[in-house]
């Protein structure tokens, strides 16, 4: 079927979403803030201004612009705005430090910043460290002399701007993951492979203007691209969830409640507070009729019990590397027994997904790929209108991850999985040593990398544990240079510095015995059992 | 004047779970400024519960009872707190 099949006539690019929507239904509800509603009428107004105000700041098209909020209308708005202009957006993580954030404006080249005051603190050192000459939507800024600044009372009055006529194939926006070396990289997707995400959603999920959709997932994370861009394209109503709520289960159910949500999009671990800690019970969640969940393996016991409390609502599991947006999914129409993973299901709209033979430790891959048989582990490869243009500035990690193979792109996941005998596809592990944390993907030898580099630590070895509070985090074991002693604290600060806050480890432990493979390197697998064991005995972090 | 347990948590809060270098005080939103996170929020109820004797029932952990030390120490009073 054609995955743009059901997008409303004339969105040509993102930024028709909000003007369509606004022709369609100028009065309908665009989004829900903390009892604060704008109208699709009025977002398209205010996008139309913060584009003006990005006109004023000297963005054209192909600039990048860091969008720096935590959840709220603006940055919902800033981000559209952006493609407006056809400038090429960049989210940037609301609670990582101002020195990793200049790492990421600097790599990807953003000269402008739309941010809010909620972000100040960190909004401002990017304008100390000289990096940006413009900023938009901070009061009362003390902007060094080059810099312009301009505050929302400012960008209230200007005159709004119509969509700057972009072409399909043109970048829109870069999500920044981490990688298997300590720089991360950004995956740019164009207006086209956008598009075609909000059309594989759309032929998944019946979502409608009647829909209340969860705005939870940070702009910076690709969950964020359906209340981003799905949201207009039905003339829905996005549901604010504040990043306070998600910290706290009882009152993130009771807004799910107030606000009538009918559609949730998030990860797991949210899911798993909001069964342990939510007080589901006490709720009325009757509204809800769609949850769907995916960036990590939910527990099948969890997704059992969820169930089981919100029986109104229909589950649906959404897998999809960011590179491809979304790629395959599942509906559940029964409850999961026992301990199977719950699927990935199956490709929807135009996506192909095929499982090939990992070929594990060959590079470069000798010959042409092949296929496994059904119920054979292999890796996930995938081609789709969904596909990212490459990673940005990395022609060539661009191509050894996507290759050519009967007449098609497809994009190698590294995700490993096998196809059930009903046909559906579930999801078995990593190539490499990727992990997630709350659906963020993390390398472990990229945080390992890093944590190396600082004076005194011969050697770091990052693992995986769980937390008090039924999620992951990372933990670390150090390993001094001879002689030296490395201060936990420092280290703490350091990694804070070069990551993202969720790829920092919680906990760093010095590494008691050594232990080493056979061909003398430090055993790392060994180390990172160790590591688990201990945390876990103490029962708590 | 501060009361005791406004002063033993808003030390624990500091020392032991604040995300970060922020200087607390009483009525900072301390899930705002990324201070204190899902964990962060449990080992407080947790020391709560040890300190002061009360059970903090999960439908309470909520933003009106636990955004700021402040609102932590009325809440926890309610409940009949003790040092």
């Amino acid at each position: 079927m054609d995955a743009k099949g059901r997008l409303p006539a004339g969105v040509a690019s993102l930024a028709d979403l909000i003007p369509i929507a606004a022709e369609r239904n100028p009065d309908g509800i665009a989004v829900a803030d903390r009892g604060t509603t704008i109208t699709w009428s009025d977002a398209d107004a205010r996008a139309g201004r913060l584009a003006a105000a990005l006109a004023e700041s000297g963005v054209t098209a192909g600039d990048r612009v860091g969008v720096h909020h935590r959840k709220c209308t603006d940055g919902f708005l800033a981000m559209h705005a952006v493609v407006r202009r056809g400038g090429i957006a960049v989210p940037l993580d609301p609670t990582a430090s101002g020195s990793y954030l200049g790492s990421v404006v600097e790599r990807t080249g953003c000269e402008v910043l739309v941010t809010h005051d909620d972000c100040r603190r960190t909004a401002t050192s990017l304008v100390d460290s000289g990096a940006l000459r413009a900023v938009v939507g901070l009061d009362a800024l003390d902007a060094p002399a080059g810099v312009v600044a301009l505050d929302p009372t400012t960008v209230d009055r200007l005159d709004p701007l119509g969509p700057a006529g972009t072409r399909p194939d043109d970048p829109a926006y870069l999500i920044t993951t981490s990688g298997s070396t300590a720089t991360p990289k950004s995956i740019c997707h164009t207006h086209a492979s956008a598009l075609a995400y909000v059309g594989f959603k759309l032929a998944a999920y019946d979502f409608g203007p009647d829909d209340r959709i969860s705005d939870l997932a940070p702009n910076h994370f690709d969950i964020s691209t359906q209340a981003l861009w799905v949201t207009p394209a039905v003339g829905a109503t996005n549901v604010v969830i504040p990043d306070q709520h998600q910290i706290l289960p009882a009152s993130l159910s009771q807004l799910m409640a107030d606000e009538r949500l009918t559609v949730w999009y998030g990860v797991p671990y949210l899911l798993t507070q909001l069964v342990s800690r939510g007080s589901l019970a006490e709720r009325d969640l009757s509204h809800l009729r769609w949850v769907l969940f995916g960036g990590e393996v939910l527990a099948p016991q969890v997704l059992a019990d969820l169930m089981r409390q919100l029986p109104g609502a229909r589950f649906s599991n959404v897998y999809g590397p960011a590179e491809v947006n979304a790629c395959t999914v599942h509906h559940l129409d029964e409850l999961p027994t026992g301990e199977e993973p719950v699927p990935i299901g199956g490709p929807v709209a135009d996506t192909a997904v095929r499982v090939v033979d990992p070929d594990l430790g060959v590079t470069p891959r000798q010959g042409a790929p092949a296929e496994v048989g059904p119920g054979e582990q292999g890796e996930l490869w995938v081609s789709a209108p969904t596909m990212m243009q490459g990673y940005w500035n990395l022609p060539e990690l661009t191509s050894r991850s996507v290759v050519d193979w009967d007449g098609k792109r497809w994009y190698q996941t590294g995700d490993l999985g096998y196809q059930r005998a009903d046909g559906a596809l579930v999801f078995s592990g990593r190539v490499d040593h990727q992990v997630k944390i709350r659906g963020y993907r993390v390398e472990l030898e990229s945080v390992e990398s890093i944590l190396e580099d600082l004076d005194g630590v011969a050697n770091a070895v990052v693992a995986v544990a769980r937390s008090t509070d039924g999620g992951d985090v990372l933990i670390a074991g150090i390993l001094p240079e001879p002689g030296s002693e490395v201060d936990h604290e420092a280290l703490r600060r350091w990694a804070d510095s070069r990551l993202p806050a969720y790829a920092v480890p919680t906990r760093f432990s010095p590494i008691g015995s050594v232990a080493v493979t056979g061909s003398g390197k430090l055993d790392r697998r060994e180390i990172r059992s160790n590591l688990v064991d201990a945390h876990h005995g103490e029962g708590d972090i | 004047m501060r009361s005791e347990l406004s002063s033993l948590l808003l030390k624990f809060v500091q020392e032991e779970v604040c995300i970060g270098d922020l200087e607390l005080a009483g009525d900072t939103d301390l899930l705002l400024t990324g201070a204190v996170d899902s964990l962060g929020v449990i080992r407080i109820t947790q020391w709560l519960q040890t300190t002061t004797g009360i059970e903090v029932d999960p439908a309470d952990v909520t933003l009106e009872n636990f955004q700021t030390v402040d609102r932590m120490v009325a809440y926890a009073e309610s409940q009949g707190a003790v040092i």
